[in-house]
């Protein structure tokens, strides 16, 4: 081995050469997702039994001419490839038919003015299920072993396996029916004008807490656990060892160096977390009758408004894909080894 | 008065299996400017007595003894007291090779960050004195924006060193640091370390398995086995004269200098399980001399002459017979 | 046999030391022997609708009655029938899929297992419940659209486990072995691989369980289970919109979800210590 050399200088990379290749590596991955999402939505109603004009038309008798309208709209006389081709180009421009239960709007137009709700609720949750999930997957990895790590782990099985609506019905029924501290539902008060912009935020958060505080129970079980587990890891590390010899205190010890190593797995955990919740939306939005694109799909379920519901599935989908590449530069970011 | 003195130091760590008794009563002296060396084969103790000396026993506790830095009592000190010794004045070279630096934060980072805990000064100049650091330990001071992963095993153990040296501190603790290195890079750092420590006049805690390591390195070597010392004298008078069978067990078999084995090859037997160490002298067990005496009476200290001492009941006999 | 039953032994005495492990048990014998033995447990008819509607909970009416006047406890302990049967059901597709695709990915290699990799990325990417509504909503309510929905979806995560599993198991010198006696992969596959990861499975196989009793819950909740084979999930489904909430009936909200919980949690407790002590290789 050239020892001098090596010694000597230090492993010299190309940034911005490595930066273009992430992102096409990443670009590729999230393509294919996007045409997993494409191939599904454009299957399932084609797949299922029955005419795809009965799908379609959601089950309703029809009169010929529209019948008729129906095939050529979705161009069901067409060979498969030629179906798909439409349909591509039809939802690369945002073009997801007309809702059958908001007639004639747009889907795609629906779904945009509820998904700024959804992501509301969501990402405010997601910032309390990571710090509450760090603090006491933290706070257990410190006491490994003892009885308050125990009890730590028994709790948060526990409210993994409690089911979200139900933990969102409990929260409705106690904070809302019986004490009225919280809004019964909606994202604000319907036809309340507001003093000022203060008392519309107010408003707006009072109605988005329970379902915050249900999104938050959901998930931050899995953060704590998986920040616990790395974290047990990290404190056996020489550095850790390194860490306290200099004199630094406890608390710079675990929240400097131990949890900056511990937090990369968490970090990775995150887009797959955030695809959980989005399905979880789709429960606390119909318990609390919040109007974002969780309560949309629950309602398309009960009308059997099937454009929207596939506009809503591949929304979330991109969605999806948005979050996991934030969430690999923030694991770049966080971690100097990863070179792409 | 010595510079750190130890007397009498026992620790125990608690495991599943029984109370490890890690340290059965160490004595050791560090003067000012000196290097001493500690070897054995893992297991014996050595590590714990660096440990102890920091106070980062984890799952188990110092149970008796004395430390004396400049007469002034470690163990009694509360923590938040003992942080203000740690770094600054007793600090320790971990292995780097084993992740003793931390794999986020670059090598600048990681020095200054010792360097403000303890004195009050800028950032800036901070990072100007971990710059200067790396010129010393002879690496391109520009490192201090590299991250550990980007430096090789042998530069990141002379980052290592500079962080240790940052606050020029009474005593350092190098805790096998050549260990997984390559022999040539190995012999570099030794001559670096012995280099600066003559230059800063430090006393160095220099801990290995490896005998040909501590005779470059070192003034005086303490030999432990079973978490006791067996001898320890200057490094001349050592490799000229050794008394107890053990020393001279570990310098016959020197290991291999290509194979990085923490196993002595001329010595059969394994070492002694500590939850249960034997009675009288712990080496027994291994010792091709062993005597009805050494299974039952745990040998004292003898003087040979000066700072030579040894723990062997057969001791004078044997020298005699040379 | 002696063997076999040393081993059993063995782990219990492992296993027992686990306080959550051992309350899971516990928690779902005791469950599991009331919704078997429903009929003896039940104080009433679950399809009598002869009580007076919303009944708070009494002496007649432990758990009070629902909109229709039928008694809720003796609902839920029927309902619980049908809540384990889908969750089991459901689990056991999803391990059956899950193992053998990981087991032809991790042991074949190559370039199956690139492709089968390939597909298990995206389908753990696309999110699942949304995906699972829409399938279900095209097949209309049902417990086997439930099932169905679920086996889709529900195997990814377990065949990267496996996959991981295998990968590890497949350069032990007992499959180098049996490949020089001539033996073909099929047969090395299920006769010496599987055989060495049915620990993981076995633990892996009660947690998705759990997996699957939730996710029958929510759907149900979503109107997309069976109205006359009623689960817990559905029994909250009416719940919700038959007016529990208007008209105060805690009685009815509040008792399904718990056993959800309970039960869910205890194949939770029980699989997380499964996962770690066959992960100790304890087990074996």
């Amino acid at each position: 081995m050239p020892v001098s050399r090596l010694d000597a200088g230090i492993v010299q990379k190309g940034d911005f050469q490595l930066t273009s290749r992430w992102w096409i590596n990443r670009g590729v991955s999230s393509l294919l997702v996007l045409v997993a999402a494409l191939v599904v939505n454009f299957a399932i109603p084609r797949l299922m039994p029955g005419s795809p004009v009965d799908i379609f038309s959601g089950g309703v008798k029809l009169t010929r001419e529209a019948r008729q309208a129906i095939v050529e709209r979705f161009g069901l006389d067409e060979s498969v490839w030629e179906q798909f081709y439409k349909y591509v180009v039809n939802a690369v421009q945002g073009d997801f038919g007309v809702s059958f239960f908001y007639y004639p709007q747009p889907v795609i137009e629906v779904i945009m003015e509820a998904l700024p709700w959804t992501l509301l609720i969501l990402v405010t949750a997601m910032i309390f299920q990571v710090v509450i999930g760090y603090w006491l997957g933290a706070m257990a990895a410190w006491k490994a072993g003892s009885k308050t790590d125990a009890i730590l782990q028994a709790v948060s099985l526990f409210v993994f396996s409690t089911p979200l609506f139900w933990v969102a019905m409990v929260l409705l029924y106690v904070f809302g029916y019986q004490l009225g501290w919280f809004p019964l539902g909606g994202a604000y008060t319907i036809g309340e004008i507001y003093e000022s912009a203060w008392d519309q935020a107010l408003d707006v958060i009072k109605h988005a807490t329970l379902p915050v505080i249900s999104l938050i129970i959901a998930q931050y079980a899995t953060y704590q656990l998986i920040l616990r587990n790395s974290m047990v890891a990290v404190l056996k590390e020489q550095y850790i060892l390194t860490a306290e010899a200099k004199g630094l205190s406890k608390g710079r010890v675990k929240h400097r160096h131990a949890a900056r190593n511990a937090l990369l797995p968490m970090v990775t955990f995150l887009s797959l977390s955030f695809a959980i919740s989005l399905g979880g939306s789709v429960f606390v939005e119909t318990v609390f009758s919040y109007p974002g694109v969780g309560k949309l799909i629950f309602d398309s379920v009960m009308s059997r408004d099937y454009p929207m519901l596939q506009g809503c599935f591949f929304l979330f989908s991109l969605v999806v894909i948005a979050v996991n590449i934030f969430v690999d530069l923030i694991y770049r970011f966080l971690d100097p080894r990863i070179a792409y | 008065m010595s510079l750190l003195s130890i007397e009498n130091l026992k620790t125990h760590y608690y495991t599943d299996s029984g109370v490890v008794k890690a340290l059965g009563g160490v004595d050791l002296i560090l003067e000012k400017g000196e290097s001493v060396g500690i070897a054995g084969e893992s297991g014996c103790g050595k590590s714990t007595l660096a440990l102890s000396l920091i106070r980062l026993i984890k799952n188990g506790e110092i149970i008796h003894g004395k430390i004396r830095l400049e007469g002034q009592s470690l163990l009694e000190l509360p923590e938040k007291e003992f942080n203000r010794i740690r770094w600054n004045r007793i600090s320790m070279i971990s292995q780097a090779a084993m992740g003793g630096l931390n794999p986020v934060f670059t090598i600048g980072t990681q020095i200054v960050e010792g360097i403000l805990q303890h004195r009050k000064m800028k950032k800036r100049a901070a990072m100007a004195l971990a710059r200067e650091l790396l010129r010393k330990v002879e690496i391109d001071p520009d490192m201090v924006k590299n991250y550990p992963h980007q430096l090789s095993g042998g530069m990141k153990q002379r980052a290592m060193i500079a962080m240790a040296l940052a606050l020029e501190p009474d005593v350092v603790i190098a805790d096998e640091p050549t260990t997984a290195l390559d022999v040539v890079i190995q012999a570099q750092i030794i001559k670096m370390l012995r280099k600066l420590q003559k230059e800063m006049n430090l006393s160095v805690l220099f801990i290995s398995h490896d005998l040909s390591i501590l005779a470059q390195a070192c003034d005086r070597i303490m030999i432990m086995y079973g978490g006791k010392c067996m001898e320890s004298g200057d490094t001349a008078t050592l490799f000229k004269n050794p008394q107890h069978p053990y020393t001279r067990a570990l310098i016959n078999a020197f290991p291999d200098l290509k194979s990085r084995r923490d196993k002595l090859t001329g010595l059969p037997g394994n070492t002694p399980d500590m939850t249960n160490p034997p009675t009288g002298c712990c080496f027994h067990p291994r010792c091709a001399l062993v005597k009805d005496r050494c299974i039952s009476e745990q040998p004292v200290r003898q003087e040979i002459n000066g700072d030579h001492v040894v723990y062997c009941h057969f001791a004078k006999p044997l020298s005699e017979e040379n | 046999m002696r063997s076999e039953l040393r081993k059993i032994d063995r782990f219990w005495r492992v296993y027992k030391k686990r306080k959550s492990a051992v309350a899971g048990l516990i928690i779902l014998t005791v469950l599991v022997t009331i919704i078997v033995f429903a009929p003896v447990f039940s104080p009433y008819d679950p399809d009598a609708k002869d009580a007076i509607p919303f009944t708070p909970p009494g002496s007649e009416h432990l758990l009070g009655t629902n909109d229709i006047g039928v008694d809720i406890l003796s609902e839920m302990i029927y309902a619980g029938r049908v809540s384990l049967i889908v969750g089991i059901t459901a689990a056991g597709i999803v391990v059956f899929i899950g193992s053998l695709i990981g087991l032809f990915a991790g042991f074949l290699g190559g370039w199956v297992d690139e492709i089968l990799m390939r597909i298990t990325d995206i389908v753990i990417i696309l999110p699942r419940f949304p995906l699972m509504i829409v399938m279900a909503a095209y097949l209309g309510p049902g417990v086997w659209t439930i099932i169905f929905a679920y086996s889709i979806v529900g195997w990814p995560s377990l065949t990267r486990q496996i996959r991981s599993q295998i990968l590890s198991v497949k350069e032990a010198s007992f499959i180098e072995a049996s490949r020089a006696t001539g033996a073909g992969n099929i047969r090395i596959m299920f006769t010496h691989v599987l055989p060495n990861i049915q620990g993981i499975i076995i633990a892996n196989g009660v947690m998705e369980i759990m997996f699957a009793i939730l996710t029958e819950a929510g759907l149900s909740f979503l109107g997309l289970g069976d109205p006359t084979q009623k689960s817990w999930g559905v029994m909250l489904y009416f719940a919700q919109i038959q007016g529990a909430f208007l008209r105060g009936a805690w009685w009815w909200i509040f008792p399904p979800g718990i056993c959800i919980a309970l039960i869910s949690c205890s194949f939770n407790y029980i699989g997380t210590a499964l996962n770690d002590l066959f992960g100790l290789k304890l087990g074996k």
